[in-house]
């Protein structure tokens, strides 16, 4: 056996380990309803119960609804996480002004403090502000640079880039917020990317801050909708399992067909220093 | 253009780094004033001063009279040529050429006309349309020159522009840099560690060394008569040899060397020309130690005792390692040096 073809079984064995919960979810959203958990899960048979979805959706409320209000939180996080971070990282990276390594240094620390941490100190800052059942603590957090770890992304990728072409842009008459946008922004479409990627599967994903945050039935996103669903239907394994492939889809359409530019981001968060 | 004006400049970085030491230097209108010396004299930093890029600890930067100091970078009406070119890699070369125009508010037909009217007195025409990855490192530093004369600045900046470039290349360049300069008369600081760029380019030198002036006159001049031991060294190919010994009633000594000078009694340092030696009669004997044939010269380093003297032969000479020389530098090309201070002694 090859070391080549050695490596290959390792890796669908690691493979596996991941996949084997998704396929089993899938798997089960199949069944027909009371099945899901009582048959053996490779026993899947002829019955496909593809109606498991349709009931899964409608069970779930205003399906639409659901997802309007998930697109609405995720795309607006991801255009605040983009402009935030990287006009944080530009200015670390290529301003100078008093105390910026310092402030940079405080940034990264932050890093450090779990969110667990600072949940209610923010919670009762969003009270205070009255935005409470809103969805700005949902978007402002990231808006306001509370991803300390795109801005160091940021940081580092501008700082690859020569420091002659921010010169050239000074003396072609560029202020620094031009030379940012015209200069900086453009060659910085791969961290772009990454960063949206990133931002947009933490967003979707997120349970946490929905259900710390919205109350009203017509305000949740599709997560907190998915819990719901586990109480008021714990016995109907087959349509939550349906409804969790439906909320989970487009997370794995998107890392599928930008893996690329994922594991980039990984790699520059790990190589430079 | 515009008269350029530096008075008492410092740059002292934190940590007591001293770039630049009390520079005053002046250059007039439409000259082309090279800046050279080695890496770490301040040469550069000296051209991001007046640039506006790096601000001087003291002293002030004058154009045509009026300070600029405070004004920023893009208010200075100054251009830069970089080494790297620094051109903005997501842009054509077009807008490459027109993005100082646009900062500028020139008007869209405005900046199609001068664009184009720049790509073509630098041969770019063909090229407006690719990406700078798409162009060869002659045609890079074509562009970077084109942005920089597309604006019509008041003094224009080259900080090492030939050096990413190949030695052919840099010689064409120095040409059409000549030439460029010739017909638009801009003032320009060009900044170069190499000698032959500042022999060829500028009207005058000005030579530093760990953040002060040596010497400043055109480079005739700076050649035939260095001011300092070191801009001896540093200006000329192969360079000056400089050969320390004592001066004693009216002679200087040096290994098995003698030679009259007019010099004070004491310790001295004699330096002479590799084309000022001559192959004579008379003269100090030596043993030829290397020989280089470099086609229209030949280099022949002869040992003096524990003395090494390097000699510059026109075309080919048949002499070999080991033959035995006598040796006359000629008495009316010889350059003294003070060993302490390197200052030039007059004689």
């Amino acid at each position: 056996m090859s070391a080549t073809t050695g490596r290959r079984i390792a890796l669908v064995a690691a493979g596996l380990v991941f996949a084997v919960p998704l396929l089993y979810m899938i798997e089960v959203s199949l069944h027909a309803e009371g099945h899901g958990l009582s048959e053996s899960p490779l026993a899947l048979g002829g019955a496909v119960h593809f109606e498991n979805y349709a009931r899964a959706l409608e069970r779930m409320g205003d399906f639409r609804r659901l997802l309007f209000n998930t697109v609405l939180v995720t795309v607006l996080s991801i255009v605040g996480q983009l402009a935030c971070c990287s006009l944080a990282g530009f200015a670390f990276a290529r301003l100078e002004f008093r105390g910026r390594d310092g402030l940079f240094l405080l940034v990264v620390a932050t890093m450090m403090l779990p969110d667990h941490v600072t949940a209610i100190p923010r919670f009762l800052l969003f009270r205070w502000m009255g935005a409470v059942d809103t969805y700005y603590p949902l978007i402002l957090p990231t808006v306001l640079g509370g991803a300390p770890f795109f801005i160091f992304l940021f940081r580092q990728y501008f700082l690859s880039l020569p420091s002659e072409l921010s010169e050239a842009a000074r003396v072609d008459g560029a202020s620094p917020l031009r030379a940012y946008w015209s200069v900086f922004l453009p060659l910085a479409r791969p961290m772009l990317a990454t960063v949206a990627i990133f931002t947009f599967l933490a967003t979707w994903n997120d349970f946490w801050a929905p259900l710390i945050y919205l109350s009203s039935p017509e305000k949740r996103t599709l997560t907190l909708a998915l819990a719901g669903f586990h109480q008021t239907y714990n016995t109907a394994v087959e349509h939550m399992m349906a409804a969790a492939t439906v909320v989970v889809a487009p997370c794995i359409l998107v890392y599928f067909f930008t893996q690329r530019v994922f594991l980039r981001g990984v790699r520059v968060a790990a190589t430079k220093g | 253009m515009a008269r350029v004006e530096l008075t008492g400049i410092s740059k002292r970085y934190t940590g007591g780094t001293v770039a630049l030491d009390a520079v005053d230097l002046e250059v007039a209108a439409g000259e082309f004033l090279v800046l050279v010396g080695p890496s770490g004299c301040g040469k550069s930093t000296l051209l991001r001063i007046v640039a506006g890029l790096v601000e001087a600890s003291a002293g002030d930067v004058r154009f045509d009279g009026e300070s600029v100091v405070g004004l920023e970078a893009g208010q200075r009406d100054v251009a830069m040529v970089f080494q790297n070119y620094a051109l903005y890699p997501h842009m054509s070369v077009a807008k490459n050429l027109a993005f100082p125009l646009r900062l500028a508010g020139v008007a869209r037909a405005e900046r199609r006309r001068r664009v184009a009217e720049t790509a073509e007195l630098l041969g770019l025409t063909e090229l407006l349309k690719r990406k700078p990855a798409q162009l060869s490192g002659g045609q890079m530093q074509r562009v970077a020159v084109g942005r920089a004369i597309v604006r019509n600045p008041r003094v224009f900046l080259f900080d090492e522009p030939l050096s990413n470039l190949d030695a052919k290349l840099r010689g064409e360049m120095r040409g059409e840099l000549r030439a460029l300069h010739e017909r638009l008369g801009i003032t320009t600081l060009y900044v170069t560690h190499d000698q032959a760029e500042a022999m060829t380019l500028g009207s005058r030198v000005c030579v530093l060394e760990s953040g002060r002036i040596l010497q400043v006159g055109n480079p005739l001049e700076v050649f035939e008569r260095p001011a300092a031991r070191f801009v001896a060294g540093f200006i000329g190919s192969p360079p000056m040899n400089l050969v320390a010994g004592v001066a004693r009633d009216g002679v200087f000594e040096a290994g098995t060397l003698r030679l009259p000078t007019a010099a004070p009694a004491g310790p001295l340092v004699l330096g002479v020309r590799p084309h000022d030696i001559e192959i004579g009669a008379d003269g100090s004997e030596a043993e030829v130690i290397d020989v280089e044939r470099l086609g229209t010269s030949t280099q022949l380093v002869c040992a003096l005792g524990p003395v090494r003297l390097t000699l510059a032969c026109e075309g080919h000479v048949t002499t070999e390692r080991g033959e035995r020389l006598r040796l006359r530098p000629r008495p009316e090309r010889l350059h003294w040096f003070d060993p302490e201070s390197g200052a030039r002694v007059p004689t």
